[in-house]
């Protein structure tokens, strides 16, 4: 117990009731090394925030550029019309509305992380969360902007807003769209608020080591005047678990959302009751992949080893092969139900997803979300960190063909056959989707930069108390 | 054409400004003078002004009252008739403020009794082509292979004209299209005035077939159908549902025949199948030029039955003598017809009571296509056709002749010809190329052409005096005795072109031989009215002359009763015919060049109308390709050939080439290669010349033959690497046994068979023996206290002819979005037809439906929740309401759309002036970004509600039509109200035929119903 005035008061952690060292240290800590000091923490993760390299430059022009690409192409749709993208008269859905699943998916495992394993008390989240609220919070920027994009007259856009006018026309509450629009905007409102509550004291650390004036009046004012009181940490963590509990149930509600936009129509292959824990799986499978994918490089680049251990990996490909498995189960039942159903329109929808035109899609997903990680129940695998990386860059693109399947696919063999037909990507709908990559890693770039991405003192939370004794200070 | 006679490429210069043109053009017909006019008109008569004096009287179709007559807003309908093909169809035009905005069939008029095909639709944008004529012209010379023409005034022009033709000391020739009426008369008393020579050709015209009338029936005529009549149709090759002599008539008629309790029989024997072929009973694939023999095989088949009794002595010795080499074996090798078939249908026709049978199209259009004619003629005379289905003395007169512009050709090469006036036709790009006309024309002193647009036929004119298109032209058309049809200006001119009567009068006159009955100004107004005049006195209306001429112009002409033509002794023996068991083609595909196949369709007729937007748009019934030619071969002759479906091909031979997309489908015979007639303009307009690689008429050459015989050419087929091109609409042409379309199956006896094919879903077996579960319904049902608008589509009466689908674009403001867009699949018709093509499993038997697909109105419509911002609602008269102004384009309604009928505005379609003339003006243009469909013409329907509320009453039954309904040939589109169980619409819904699509599946409950396809299995 150490109740000195230090800078930081991250220790406060041990007076928590569940803060029993050893049962952490048997879990966390790695056997091999020496344990972490609290000062290694700080200086580990501080020394993200020293001025970048031509590196960082580098990638954050990539992201501009890549921003810049899909801006020009959302200008030239906007002046010419939806027209710039491939979309066709079955298949009025298309790139985009994939893409924006695919974020809004991607934006789960954040909450996920920070959340619901905060509350089930999984400890391994420690040194993760931050990074996978990050991209909670980015991802669903991303995703928002999906929406906007694909609207014929995107400068009619705030007419899905339910607003007080002199007309007195209100949106239409049957709507999925405008369930759709409440349940992004909320995701996004408590997932950022949860976001930044998280970010305070580990700002307040960064700004007590800022050295430049203008990172002294950033993290002066955005730490918000914490100052490490206990008052504070009392609050603090009461405001914590409490935005933890109100966040969790969003974890099941924005994507199960998002699956009724597709469950709620009459379009064989999306009305189906399966939707929202499938979707909802599928949303935790693929945040999880997109988690370890930023993870791995950041870890090598600003020599995070000590603090993300293979360990973490392991436990991370664990939650990969359970959802993985719901998925390839939920896969599995919509054959089931399409045969069982003995619905021709159903059945003739799931025969054409593995031999229709572009089955090689179907197959993609099967093998990037159900053969290959399979492999992880392979412990070595799991902890083998290149090819965890893999495994996840395949999941990636395996969950964006799952919904390129389930959006695409559905809409170009319904119910007329004369009215089948196909969706051809333009150049616009590439562009728009590179732009959004560019967009969440513009954001995740400047985020590394100027905001602490691991967790300081939750980190400490999980290491043992320094003591008064020990060499070389203590903090 | 082959290349040496092939023109440079020509283009038209004009070396004016496009805003300059644009406001000549603009000036022709401005609001602002037609307004003027019309408020110094006099009550009851509207008011048209030319751009010069001549200001003439229009008289309106609808008698106004009270003061002033017209309401700018309120649309004037105009009666007029026809002149796209010589059909001759009675119009009622609706003119908005000046503009001619829309063209409907006259429901009163004795041909098309209110239909109208989509080629009639289409005549607005004739009018409204902004690749017309604008001027007249001169040709000024040659530069750079591009021909150069330069405006000139039209008092220059005429004095030009009027010089040269009296200068050259050469007889005049008038070449022109088919004429009758006034039209006959003024080139009559022309020919007198100026001893000159007048040759017509028409190249959609059945030449032999009058010819053979002739020989066996005493009338050189074609004869008149009667094929409501008729309770068995057999039908070699002629396209009468499409484009022969009289398909909106014909339509008519054989629905009539289709609609009775014993619904009338088809069989159609053709080498392609053609929609004609595709709504028959039964279809027979005979190979190219056999039906001469399958014909001869028939008269010997029917000779041994009954039939035999109904000859003439003399005709049955003559009979006997051409039968006797044939033998049914040796028929059906030749013609790829088993003998048991042939047996079928000749005891179909020997047993039927009123048959009729018909020759004609490509399929007939052979060097023997005489010969098969009389065949049929004698087939009609065995059966007792003649005087029953077949009524001689009153059929319809055939003035072309290509034999006639050989000889005119002849006569150019023998430097005969002073002038050559060319109006109404299009011999350089109808003919084959080695006929020599483009040629040979070039040698008369002066040609002149009095063409609206700049075809090849223009270009080779020195002279271009621009016509109105009918729609602005004055005239009297007698398509057949007793019936006359007033052809009336329906608006001021667009351009300053003149009236074809107008401008040969002016001509006549300035030839110091003014034609009488033209009157002192020789307005060609005058002429018609003192030709009408002339009936009058005839028919005994002459009392209030003034009076009879306003109504009839009012009701668009006159019929009077005639007779028929008693046929007793044929005059046959003339004919040393023997038929040897020659075959113009082998069907074997590795013996020889494929045959070359030409045809003509709804679409593309002989490509008179290649310049039309709507109609280079509209999907091909058969094939659902737009802005394009194609090229259909069998899958055994395109494995012969090594090419694969979408193919590039170049067909070749002789004469020139074609290059297309190749297009595989089985119902072809082996060794055919079938391209559309009327794609690969080499001038004429900017959509025209976009459309195909060169004109399949090219590759026919004429040798020595007095007529033109399309199918006659062989070429052959290369594969070429150029990228494939060929855009279809259709995603699929099978129904995959979902039912949509559905067919009641009887057999030759009339007794209705069990539902077709093993996937014959379980609903569809419910609505064949006419039970309906009305399912349980969970929610509270909507209610439509008064009106509830419906529709019945009878599938036994629809033809797929896609008149409905023109009538559409031009009533509800569907822009066409050109091939690339229809290759993205953003093609914007609210209405399509659908076709399937189903075969029955194990068996060679197959149906061919046409469905039209619109929105169906439902009462639990998929579309109408998913909307995020109330677009699109349930009205309380049932209609699925889009609400343009509201709609952000989220595009879930068409995701959510069972029926896949909304359309998305992808992008702002720029409408070039002046086809942007033609816009409804009732009806919103839509913006980027929003969703549109059919609406059921709420214009339309707000219009008779407005009407009925003025005079305290609810809207009748058949008052409102929807443009779809009333441009129907066939009538097969009933509308009303549903809440009223008298309506026609409510009958027909409640028919034992009647079911919704997919309603049983997804219990969207629409408000179009359909009605059972019904076909026998003979």
């Amino acid at each position: 117990m150490s109740h000195h005035q230090t800078q930081h008061q991250h220790t406060e952690c041990t007076s928590c009731e569940d803060a029993h060292p050893s049962r952490f240290r048997g879990g966390i800590v790695p056997t091999e090394a020496k344990p972490l000091t609290y000062e290694e923490v700080n200086t580990t993760v501080l020394a993200m925030l020293e001025p970048p390299t031509y590196r960082w430059w580098l990638f954050l022009a990539l992201c501009l550029a890549a921003v810049a690409i899909g801006g020009v192409s959302w200008t030239r749709q906007i002046l010419n019309g939806m027209t710039e993208a491939g979309k066709s008269h079955p298949d009025m859905w298309g790139g985009y509305i994939t893409t924006f699943v695919f974020w809004v998916g991607i934006a789960h495992s954040g909450t996920l992380i920070s959340a619901v394993l905060y509350l089930f008390r999984a400890h391994f989240r420690m040194p993760i969360y931050r990074l996978a609220e990050a991209m909670t919070v980015f991802a669903v920027l991303t995703a928002g902007l999906f929406p906007l994009i694909h609207l014929g007259r995107v400068w009619y856009f705030y007419w899905l807003m339910p607003y007080p006018n002199e007309r007195a026309i209100w949106p239409n509450f049957r709507s999925p769209l405008l369930w759709d629009v409440f349940a992004v905007s909320t995701y996004l409102t408590i997932s950022s608020t949860f976001f930044i509550i998280g970010l305070i004291p580990d700002i307040a650390v960064a700004r007590d080591a800022a050295k430049t004036k203008f990172r002294k009046i950033l993290y002066g004012i955005t730490s918000l005047g914490w100052s490490g009181s206990h008052p504070q940490w009392k609050h603090y963590t009461a405001a914590y678990l409490f935005f933890a509990a109100l966040a969790t149930p969003l974890v099941v509600s924005v994507h199960s959302v998002v699956s009724w936009d597709f469950a709620m129509s009459i379009v064989p292959g999306w009305h189906a009751t399966i939707f929202p824990p499938y979707f909802v799986a599928g949303a935790i499978f693929s945040g999880i992949a997109m988690v370890i994918t930023i993870m791995v490089p950041l870890r090598k680049i600003f020599g995070l080893e000590r603090i993300l251990e293979p360990k973490h990996f392991d436990a991370m490909c664990k939650l990969i092969l359970l959802t993985s498995g719901i998925l390839t189960y939920s896969y599995g039942v919509e054959f089931y139900t399409a045969w069982f159903s003995n619905n021709e329109f159903e059945r003739a929808q799931f025969w054409f997803r593995p031999f229709g035109e572009v089955g090689a899609a179907f197959w993609g997903m099967t093998f990037c979300n159900c053969i290959f990680p399979q492999l992880l129940w392979i412990k070595k695998l799991r902890t083998n960190i290149p090819f965890v990386f893999c495994v996840t860059i395949l999941i990636n693109i395996g969950m964006w063909l799952e919904r390129f399947n389930i959006i695409v696919q559905s809409l170009s063999h319904e119910y007329i056959p004369y009215s089948w037909g196909w969706y051809n990507f333009s150049w616009v709908d590439i562009g728009i989707v590179i732009g959004s990559f560019g967009w969440f890693g513009m954001w995740m770039t400047l985020f590394v930069k100027f905001f602490p991405a691991v967790a300081i003192t939750e980190i400490k939370e999980i290491l043992p108390a320094p003591r008064r004794v020990a060499q070389g200070g203590n903090h | 054409m082959s290349d040496a006679e092939t023109p440079d490429r020509v283009i038209q210069m004009d070396v004016r400004s496009e805003r300059e043109k644009m406001n000549d053009a603009k000036s022709g017909v401005s609001r602002r003078r037609f307004l003027q006019i019309l408020g110094a008109s006099s009550a009851g008569a509207a008011l048209a002004g030319c751009a010069d004096d001549k200001t003439q009287l229009l008289k309106p179709r609808v008698k106004s009252e009270g003061e002033g007559g017209q309401i700018p807003g309120v649309p004037v309908w105009f009666s007029s008739t026809c002149t796209e093909c010589s059909a001759g169809c009675g119009v009622a035009v609706k003119n908005v403020d000046g503009r001619a905005i829309k063209v409907e069939g006259a429901s009163e008029h004795p041909i098309n009794r209110g239909g109208l095909c989509a080629l009639g639709q289409s005549s607005l944008q004739s009018l409204y082509d902004p690749d017309r004529i604008r001027q007249p012209l001169k040709r000024t010379g040659e530069k750079g292979g591009v021909l150069q023409f330069s405006p000139i005034s039209w008092d220059e022009a005429l004095g030009s004209v009027a010089e040269a033709m009296a200068k050259s000391g050469k007889p005049t020739v008038f070449l022109t299209g088919e004429v009758t009426g006034a039209h006959e008369e003024l080139y009559g008393e022309i020919k007198t005035a100026l001893r000159a020579e007048h040759v017509v050709y028409d190249s959609m015209q059945p030449v032999e077939l009058t010819k053979a009338s002739e020989a066996v029936y005493g009338v050189r005529e074609i004869p008149q159908f009667q094929f409501g009549e008729a309770d068995f149709i057999l039908n070699f090759g002629a396209d009468f549902l499409e484009t022969w002599v009289s398909p909106v008539e014909f339509a008519r008629g054989w629905a009539e025949g289709r609609r009775r309790s014993i619904p009338a029989k088809t069989i159609h024997i053709e080498p392609r199948l053609s929609l004609t072929g595709a709504n028959a009973d039964l279809w027979l694939c005979s190979n190219p030029g056999s039906e001469v023999q399958l014909a001869l095989a028939l008269v010997k088949e029917l000779s041994a039955r009954s039939g035999r009794r109904q000859l003439e002595p003399g005709l049955r010795t003559y009979v006997d003598s051409i039968i006797k080499d044939t033998s049914l074996p040796e028929v059906a090798d030749i013609s790829g017809i088993a003998a048991d078939k042939i047996v079928l249908v000749a005891s179909q026709l020997a047993d039927a009571k009123a048959p009729l049978v018909i020759a004609g199209g490509t399929a007939a259009s052979t060097e023997r296509e005489f010969d098969l004619q009389v065949l049929v003629a004698i087939l009609n005379q065995m059966t007792g056709a003649v005087g029953r289905t077949v009524l001689v003395g009153r059929g319809r007169k055939v003035k072309s002749s290509a034999e006639d512009v050989l000889a005119l050709v002849k006569k150019l090469n023998d430097e005969a010809v002073g002038a050559l006036v060319i109006a109404g036709t299009n011999p350089a790009f109808n003919l084959p190329g080695d006929s020599g006309f483009s040629v040979a024309a070039r040698k008369a002193r002066v040609v002149v052409s009095l063409a609206s647009h700049l075809d090849e036929t223009a270009q080779l004119a020195d002279f271009i005096l621009p016509s109105h298109t009918g729609l602005e032209s004055w005239g009297v058309l007698n398509q057949q005795p007793g019936i006359y049809s007033l052809q009336q200006a329906t608006m001021s001119p667009v351009f300053d072109t003149r009236d074809i009567g107008d401008t040969l009068l002016a001509l006549s006159a300035s030839l110091s031989a003014p034609i009488a009955r033209g009157g002192e100004k020789g307005i060609f107004r005058d002429f018609v009215k003192a030709y009408w005049k002339e009936l009058a006195v005839k028919w005994g209306k002459s009392s209030d002359f003034e009076k009879f001429w306003h109504d009839s112009l009012a009701l668009g002409g006159f019929t009077e009763v005639v007779t028929n033509v008693e046929v007793t002794a044929p005059k046959i023996p003339f004919l040393p015919i023997s038929f040897p068991s020659v075959r113009l083609g082998d069907h074997r595909s590795d013996h020889g060049e494929p045959i070359v196949y030409p045809f003509t369709s709804v679409k593309t007729f002989d490509g008179r109308a290649a310049n039309r937007p709507w109609l280079q748009e509209l999907p091909d019934p058969m094939t659902s390709a737009v802005w394009d030619a194609w090229v259909e071969l069998h899958p055994d002759t395109a494995a012969a050939l090594n090419v694969a479906n979408g193919q590039m091909v170049a067909i070749r031979n002789h004469y020139g080439e074609v290059r297309a997309s190749v297009l595989i489908t089985p119902y072809i015979a082996k060794g055919v290669v079938a391209i559309p007639l009327g794609q690969g303009h080499r001038a004429y307009g900017r959509y025209a010349t976009s459309v195909g690689k060169g004109s399949v008429v090219d590759l026919i050459g004429m040798k020595d033959r007095k007529s033109v015989s399309l199918l006659s050419a062989r070429a052959e087929v290369s594969r070429i690497h150029e990228r494939h091109t060929l855009v279809t609409l259709a995603g699929s042409d099978s129904q995959h046994g979902r039912g949509l379309a559905k067919t009641t199956l009887l057999t030759a006896a009339g007794v209705e068979r069990s539902a077709h094919g093993a996937h014959a879903s379980e609903s569809e077996a419910d609505s064949l023996h006419g039970s309906h579960h009305e399912p349980k319904q969970m929610y509270e049902q909507r209610e439509h206290p008064l009106y509830r608008w419906g529709m019945a589509i009878d599938l036994a009466a629809c033809t797929g002819c896609s008149a409905c689908v023109v009538a559409c674009y031009a009533e509800n403001n569907i822009p066409t979005v050109g091939k690339e867009l229809c290759s993205k699949g953003r093609e914007m018709s609210w209405l399509r037809i659908e076709k399937y093509i189903d075969t029955e499993p194990h068996s060679e038997e197959f149906t061919v439906n046409f469905l039209p697909m619109m929105c169906q109105h439902c009462n639990n419509a998929p579309c109408e929740p998913v909307c995020p911002v109330y677009a699109t609602y349930h009205n309380e008269e049932g209609l699925n309401a889009m609400v343009y102004n509201r709609c952000v384009g989220t595009r879930y309604c068409s995701n959510n759309c069972s029926y896949k009928v909304r359309r998305f505005n992808w992008v702002t379609i720029d409408v070039p002036e002046p086809l942007s003339w033609q816009i409804n003006p009732d009806v919103t243009k839509r913006t980027m970004g929003v969703m549109e469909k059919c609406t059921f013409c709420v214009q339309r329907i707000a219009e008779a509600k407005d009407k009925a509320k003025d005079e305290g009453r609810l809207v009748r039954d058949g008052e409102i039509q929807p443009a779809c309904a009333q441009s129907c040939p066939t009538q097969a589109i009933a509308f009303g109200n549903l809440n009223d169980p008298e309506s026609r619409v409510s009958k027909l819904s409640n028919d034992k035929r009647a079911y919704k699509v997919l309603d049983h599946h997804i219990n969207t409950q629409p408000a179009v119903s359909y009605l059972n396809d019904i076909k026998y299995r003979l």
